[in-house]
Formats: structure tokens, sequence, C-alpha cells
């Protein structure tokens, strides 16, 4: 039997005695959770195709059953892995966070048969036992392909950097816009009804690199909500993780002022059915591939 | 010998052999990390790469562990090249660029290295 154990949300309790490892232990912590909360919407989406029945503790698992395992902080939990491996048939494992890539992951997935994993690095982007997944949109977000949007373009989130410096001085000329900024990730960010609205009011997103890596949930959530995404071309990580995508690409902010002012609704209206498209395109590749993979 | 390393790098940008001096300098370890001629040679490379934002931001970090025209110029023309004269110009002015540079490491929350420990 195919079974799918969420485990993000279940890491080592913090080590009192060692001011450097509680530090990961909490982030570890605070990271499972918020992968509990935000992201089981998209990885259930793209496990539809998928059977399996939803089990809420290894205890649940049977001799010959095939585990389906979403986690995170997986370093930590090497143990956990070699007594799955023992215990189940085949154990495909839905890794994660990770955002960094810097930790060695050999001891966990060598004892899978199969690894997803989020934000993509060099040595995954071709690999015979791993593959890239978005890290996808968060969850509440709604699928909108409506036509009519109020604002240009729109960014949420923290200027922690200069590309974002650089984006909100590009940007703030043209109007009308919505912009909210955080001073950190996930602080006094707004409602996700309220990320709704504006999302389905927009036409452009710009989507800036995350703190280390390319890849933001801002993208995914674009693309659900019909928006145009306008993508950092730095490494041509789109490019490498998703060949023939449609996204607009640049170098520098300014490079996007013209699209942004300029696009008649004609050219908005066919780039953003070429990206719905794509998106519904990819996402069933995806599902397509999990299920072949997991019940071959 | 760590100039010395330095420099040779620096020679290999200066003739464009980009992809070479990025391998040399990938060799170098974590006690270059608050060397600010690395990290110059580092946004040289980005900036080469067409990374024009890693560039800036490598150079704002080079900015905490010490002081060099070089990096201000560095900084003054990426801003000229991005379309933020203003940013530009202030930054090429020896009497506004601690000014500024100090407005904008508090507006860009993911710059300031300290506690930072290699």
């Amino acid at each position: 039997m195919i079974k799918l154990f969420w485990n993000t949300h279940n890491q080592k309790k913090p080590n009192l005695d060692n001011n450097k490892t509680r530090e990961k232990q909490l982030e570890n912590i605070a990271w499972g959770n918020y992968h509990k909360k935000n992201s089981d919407k998209w990885i259930y989406e793209i496990l539809k195709k998928t059977k399996y029945e939803i089990i809420n503790s290894e205890i649940n698992l049977k001799k010959q059953d095939t585990l389906i395992i979403i986690d995170s902080g997986v370093e930590e939990k090497i143990e956990l892995y070699t007594k799955l491996n023992i215990i189940c048939s085949k154990i495909f494992l839905f890794h994660l966070g990770d955002e960094a890539g810097i930790r060695d992951l050999s001891e966990v997935y060598k004892n899978c048969v199969f690894v997803w994993r989020t934000f993509c690095s060099s040595g995954y982007f071709n690999n015979d036992k791993v593959k890239c997944i978005p890290i996808g949109y968060k969850s509440g977000i709604l699928n909108s392909q409506q036509n009519n949007r109020k604002y240009k373009w729109a960014f949420t989130g923290t200027p922690h950097k200069s590309s974002r410096h650089d984006l909100l001085f590009q940007f703030s000329s043209i109007e009308p816009y919505f912009c909210h900024k955080t001073e950190k990730f996930d602080k006094k960010i707004i409602s996700i009804d309220e990320m709704n609205k504006v999302l389905s009011s927009t036409e452009f997103i710009p989507c800036p690199n995350g703190f280390f890596h390319p890849e933001t949930y801002r993208l995914y959530e674009a693309l659900e909500s019909g928006c145009i995404p306008i993508v950092e071309n730095a490494y041509q990580y789109y490019d490498r993780l998703f060949p023939n995508n449609p996204f607009i690409k640049v170098d520098k902010w300014a490079d996007a002022k013209p699209v942004i002012k300029g696009w008649g609704s004609d050219q908005i209206k066919e780039k953003r059915e070429k990206c719905s498209i794509w998106w519904n395109e990819e996402k069933n590749k995806i599902q397509d591939f999990i299920k072949d993979r997991v019940i071959s | 010998m760590n100039n010395s390393i330095l420099e040779e790098i620096s020679r290999l940008i200066n003739q464009k052999k980009i992809h070479e001096a990025q391998i040399e300098l990938s060799k170098l370890g974590s006690e270059f990390h608050k060397n600010i001629e690395y990290l110059y040679l580092r946004s040289k490379i980005f900036y080469a790469n067409s990374l024009y934002y890693i560039a800036l931001d490598t150079l704002l970090i080079a900015t905490e562990f010490g002081e060099d025209d070089k990096i201000y110029n560095f900084i003054s023309k990426i801003y000229n090249l991005l379309g933020n004269k203003e940013m530009g110009k202030k930054i090429a002015n020896p009497d506004l660029r601690l000014a500024t540079i100090n407005f904008l490491k508090k507006e860009l929350t993911g710059i300031s290295q300290k506690g930072y420990s290699p």
C-alpha cells in the first residue's frame, strides 16, 4: 500500500546545552511548521494523480508499504530514514526547504528510491535520483484568470538587498501599483485574502531573487493568479529549471520598465494566456512524472 | 602570498579571462571573506557576468571591512548603469558617500555583516 506521511513539523527538540545546535534546531522547527502550514496545498496538488493513504505517524507503516514522505530539516533525521528503509519497500521523499543547499544529504537520500526537492542547484539539474520541483505557491492563493486588472505591478516582501531596492526605485513612477514592504521574512505580511485581491488585480509581478536562492513563492503565486512574472535572469536559473518558459527575464529592472509601461492590453492578454497555458502544462507534467515514478 | 594570488586574479580579469579568474577565486577559502580586495575582484566577475545586483551587494559588504576609493567608484558606476544617476553621483562624491552608503545599508537589511564569523 502507498502511504503518505507529512513529517516537516516533527523536528528534533532543541538542545539546551549547545547554543549553535539549538539555533539550527529552532530554525528547523520554525521552517517545518511553515512548510506544514504553507506548502500543503501545493504538494497535494502535484500529488493529485497519485493514489495514497495519509498516515500521521511512522507507527502506521507496515512491512512492504511504499512511503511518500514530505519532510524538511532531513539532515538531522538520518536515523529515522535508516529505520524507515528497513520497514518500507520503497521511500519517495519530497524534501522541502534547504534554500542554501550546502548540507550533505547523501546519508538520507541514499535510503530513498527517488527524491523530489525544492531549490535546485547545479548538482540536481541532471540527476538520476533527484528531481527539482518548484517551491510552489503558499496555501490559500487562489487560481484567478481575471482580465481587468487595476495595478500595473505589485510587490510585497522585504527589500533586503540591492535588487529589490532598485526594483522599487525603477518602478515607483509607474502607476497604479501596490507595494507592501516588510522588515523581515513572514513578519507583518498582508493576509492571504488581501494577497489574493492584490494578485488578481495586478498585471505584472516582478520576482526578484530570494535571500539565498533565485526562487521565491512570488513567482508561482503570480502564475497561479494569472499575473505575468518578470524574473531576474541571474545564472539563467529559470531557463535551466524550465526550458522554454514564457517568463519575462531581465538583468536589471530598468529593462522591464518599457514592458510594464508600454505594453497594450492585447500584448498583456497574449502573454498572460501563454503563461497560464505553460503553468497548467508544467503542473500536469509534474503530476504525471510523480505518479509514474511512484507506481513504477 | 595572499596579495600575489589576488594580483594574478586581477590580471586575469583585466585580460577578460573571466572564467579562469572565477575558478581561481573559488579556490580561496573563508580567510578571504573579509578581504576587500577579494570582494572587489568577486564583484568585478559578477559585473562581467551581468550579475549587477550581486556585484553591488558584494561591494556594499566590502565597505563593512574597509574603505577604498575604487570600491565606492565601482558602486557609483553600477548605479549609473542601472539608471539611478542620483545615487551614482552621491556615492562618487567623497563628501556624501559615507552617509549615502549608511542610508542604503539601513534600507537593505540583508547586507550588514555584523556578527558574521566564517
